[in-house]
């Protein structure tokens, strides 16, 4: 129920929508090129920490969002490349369901990275990249 | 037990298949029921054994799918939302689904690292879990746990809680046969639970197997997930023998037939070999009443009854044959002895001794060689002896003696024979001699009477001729007359006495001769009445006479006899009685003529009318005195009339009531 709510919301506010990318607060900040390895698996280790990408569920709006800015592929091409991947032993990155998920994850789990709605965050969690959705 | 009519043969066969048949039987059925019994059960139980363990298998494999499933479960990367708290209740979701889609009694739980209860599969209840427990599997009461680490799907090293499946144990009654006879379970250690419907027996951990009244048993321990559990697997018993009762019923049911199969077929075997023995018997009987010993006996069997058939056919053919030669040498020994009676009967018709030695010798001389015998008048050893009674002496003496070539004598039977024949021949001469002897005898008597008849009669003679002639032309005196008519009327007497003694003793020598003569009887009679007339007109006695035979009867017999014994009677008749009347009757009757007097005299007592036919017997009795009599008078008389194939019979009742006499002969 919080859940639709929160879609709602962030429906409503369709104009502008900030998404934010947070890690634990070892983790520096990065770029976005960086960031679109992280998440297709082609930098596994970062500072000696094992990166755990985190994605959203596959219908989400954030997800679509930063598949098109972060990652600039298409839902085909990535489907391709994680096949592809699969079959080289490569997983897909985690699926979380929620953003709370996302956010209990990565305060858990050290080298966990994910993506959310820009809101409060919890103090031992850092912002490590921003983008808008317009 | 056998008394039929049948004959024993038959019911020893009967008896014989009968063992045959029902021995096997009987050893059967005993085997059926005592040790059959046993090997069921043992089959039973192997069974069992080999279900207890398929169910086992069964129970086996799925426990360790369902931990395989859980193990799988746990690697699911779903699982790391254990870090979430499983916060957008994916786990959760997950446990519900797979806990449905196993359909069993089942609960699914993950847990942290510390135990704490992360997700479930049934929202209401969940139970405590010691993180250090959590290894592989346990079994708590009656249900099992399966537990599964997790780890993260990112860093498997870090562990980040278990996944626990809690199994209720009474999810395996899904594994277990049960049905109405069939009971399987799972028995705790302590007894105390059970799983699925059990049934009561003596459970003994350190055995496998339990037979009770009721039930076969068999239980196993149970190894991997279950060990703290016997899993039973019970046979009701009656079940597991009704195969074998059903076959005792119809065994049992099949015993009649059988037995009627064995006397049937039995009957039949047994008339096979009984026929031809019973015709066999009832030809030796027919041969045995019709004595036909020629008759023979065939018999086709082809068997030792054919064979015995052949050899009583031998048996019948000796016994014919020796029946024949019986025959034969009886007839060979009749012959002979017809020949020993002809000798016998030729020595017995000799009259004199030498002719019977004679006639001995010649006659044994046809049977032994005529030097081998001869007669000698001494007496030998070695011979037979011929001994002969002497008349003379009194003493049997040797006549004379048989001898006989040794080499005849061998022989005990013929020694026998030869010694009768010298018996009988020894009896001839004796017979002979006892003849001469007695007809010596005779000639002696005869010659006596006559010499005796001639010499007594002539003196008296003289005395009657002398005394007669005085009286009758001498003159003499009326005491001479009385005188010399003493003498003349003794010395008739003493005639008629000597007469009297001289009969008697010639009748007595068989010498009385009877001529007989066509005479009549009534001329007789009268004659005698004549003759006694005096007699009676002296005593003053009526006589009334009654003859009813006719002149012109005449019979064939002695007159003077016949008048002689009348004379006789009529005089005793006159003699006996003093007063009154003689009835006189001749009369025929039947076919004899009867000469009867009947008088009124002094009668004869019962027991003296028997003494009076004695010689020289006269009653005693008041006219003793006034009678003379020699008492020879009714004796001869008698004598006289048996001679003349007759008889005197004298009947009175009794003394004083007179005397009936009858005198009769045959016509």
């Amino acid at each position: 129920m919080k859940k639709i709510l929160f879609i709602l919301f962030i429906i409503s506010l369709l104009e502008a929508k900030e998404y934010i990318v947070i890690s634990s607060k070892t983790m520096p900040t990065l770029t976005k090129n960086q960031l679109k390895r992280i998440f297709l698996k082609k930098i596994r280790i970062f500072n000696n920490q094992e990166l755990i990408p985190l994605n959203l569920p596959t219908n989400t709006s954030i997800r679509y969002s930063f598949e098109k800015n972060i990652l600039q592929m298409s839902r085909t091409q990535l489907k391709a490349y994680w096949t592809k991947k699969h079959y080289l032993g490569v997983r897909a990155p985690k699926k979380q369901k929620s953003q709370e998920a996302i956010i209990k994850f990565i305060q858990k789990v050290p080298g966990a990275i994910g993506y959310i709605e820009k809101q409060s965050l919890p103090d031992n969690l850092k912002i490590v990249y921003q983008w808008d959705e317009k | 037990m056998f008394h039929s009519i049948n004959s024993f043969i038959e019911n020893k066969l009967l008896l014989t298949f009968f063992i045959i048949g029902m021995f096997p039987l009987t050893i059967f059925l005993i085997y059926m029921i005592y040790l059959s019994q046993n090997k069921i059960l043992q089959k039973s139980l192997n069974d069992e054994k080999i279900q207890i363990e398929k169910t086992e298998q069964i129970v086996q494999t799925n426990l360790t799918q369902l931990y395989n499933e859980i193990i799988f479960l746990s690697k699911l990367e779903i699982m790391d939302d254990i870090v979430t708290e499983d916060l957008d209740k994916r786990i959760t979701t997950l446990l519900e689904k797979k806990a449905n889609a196993l359909h069993m009694d089942v609960v699914l739980y993950v847990v942290d690292k510390h135990g704490k209860l992360i997700a479930s599969s049934q929202r209401d209840y969940a139970p405590s879990f010691q993180p250090q427990n959590m290894q592989g599997y346990q079994n708590k009461e009656k249900k099992l746990y399966f537990y599964s680490a997790i780890k993260a799907s990112y860093n498997k090293q870090s562990q980040l809680g278990y996944l626990v499946l809690e199994y209720n144990l009474e999810n395996l009654q899904l594994f277990f046969t049960t049905t109405p006879h069939i009971h399987t379970f799972l028995l705790s250690s302590t007894q105390l639970e059970t799983i699925a419907p059990k049934i009561n027996f003596a459970f003994n951990p350190h055995k496998t197997q339990v037979i009770n009244e009721k039930y076969i048993v068999v239980y196993k321990k149970q190894k991997k997930f279950l060990e703290e559990w016997y899993l039973v697997y019970a046979v009701d018993k009656n079940v597991a023998l009704a195969f074998l009762y059903d076959f005792l019923r119809f065994i049992l049911y099949m015993v009649p037939l059988v037995i009627l199969l064995i006397i049937f077929i039995a009957k039949k075997f047994s008339k096979k070999i009984t026929i031809p023995i019973l015709q066999l018997t009832s030809l030796t009987k027919s041969i045995t009443k019709t004595k036909n010993f020629e008759a023979t006996i065939n018999l086709d069997t082809q068997d030792e009854i054919q064979q015995l058939s052949q050899s009583f056919n031998l048996m019948l053919q000796m016994t014919h044959n020796a029946l024949q030669e019986l025959k034969k040498e009886n007839e060979i020994r009749l012959q002979r002895f017809i020949h020993l009676i002809e000798t016998f009967n030729s020595i017995m018709q000799t009259k004199t001794t030498q002719e019977c030695i004679e006639v001995s010798l010649e006659k044994l001389q046809t049977l032994v060689a005529k030097e081998h015998i001869h007669f000698q008048a001494q007496n030998n050893t070695g011979c037979i002896a011929l001994e002969a009674m002497n008349y003379e002496t009194g003493k049997k003496e040797v006549y004379g003696a048989l001898c006989i070539d040794k080499q005849h004598l061998n022989n005990k039977d013929e020694k026998q024979f030869f010694e009768s024949i010298g018996h009988m021949i020894s009896l001839q001469l004796d017979r002979i001699l006892l003849i001469n002897n007695t007809l010596a005898i005779s000639h002696a008597k005869s010659a006596f009477i006559s010499n005796m008849s001639h010499e007594l009669r002539t003196p008296l003679n003289a005395i009657i001729g002398s005394t007669q002639y005085l009286l009758s032309y001498e003159k003499l005196t009326d005491d001479q007359l009385e005188m010399i008519g003493n003498v003349e009327s003794s010395a008739q007497y003493l005639l008629s006495m000597i007469n009297d003694i001289l009969d008697m003793a010639k009748i007595e020598a068989g010498k009385m001769d009877i001529h007989p003569q066509k005479v009549s009887p009534k001329e007789l009679v009268d004659n005698v009445v004549t003759m006694l007339m005096p007699l009676l007109d002296e005593k003053d006695l009526s006589l009334y006479k009654n003859i009813t035979v006719s002149n012109s009867l005449s019979i064939m017999t002695d007159p003077k006899i016949y008048q002689q014994i009348c004379i006789n009677l009529l005089s005793n008749s006159i003699k006996f009685t003093a007063k009154g009347s003689i009835t006189l009757q001749l009369y025929k009757k039947e076919n004899t003529i009867i000469f009867e007097l009947i008088d009124t005299g002094i009668g004869i007592s019962q027991e003296n009318i028997k003494k009076l036919f004695e010689e020289f017997t006269q009653v005693e009795n008041v006219m003793q005195k006034k009678h003379k009599g020699t008492g020879l008078g009714l004796s001869l008389s008698k004598k006289m009339a048996q001679l003349l194939d007759g008889d005197i019979i004298l009947e009175s009742h009794g003394e004083s009531y007179g005397t009936k006499a009858l005198f009769w002969i045959p016509l």
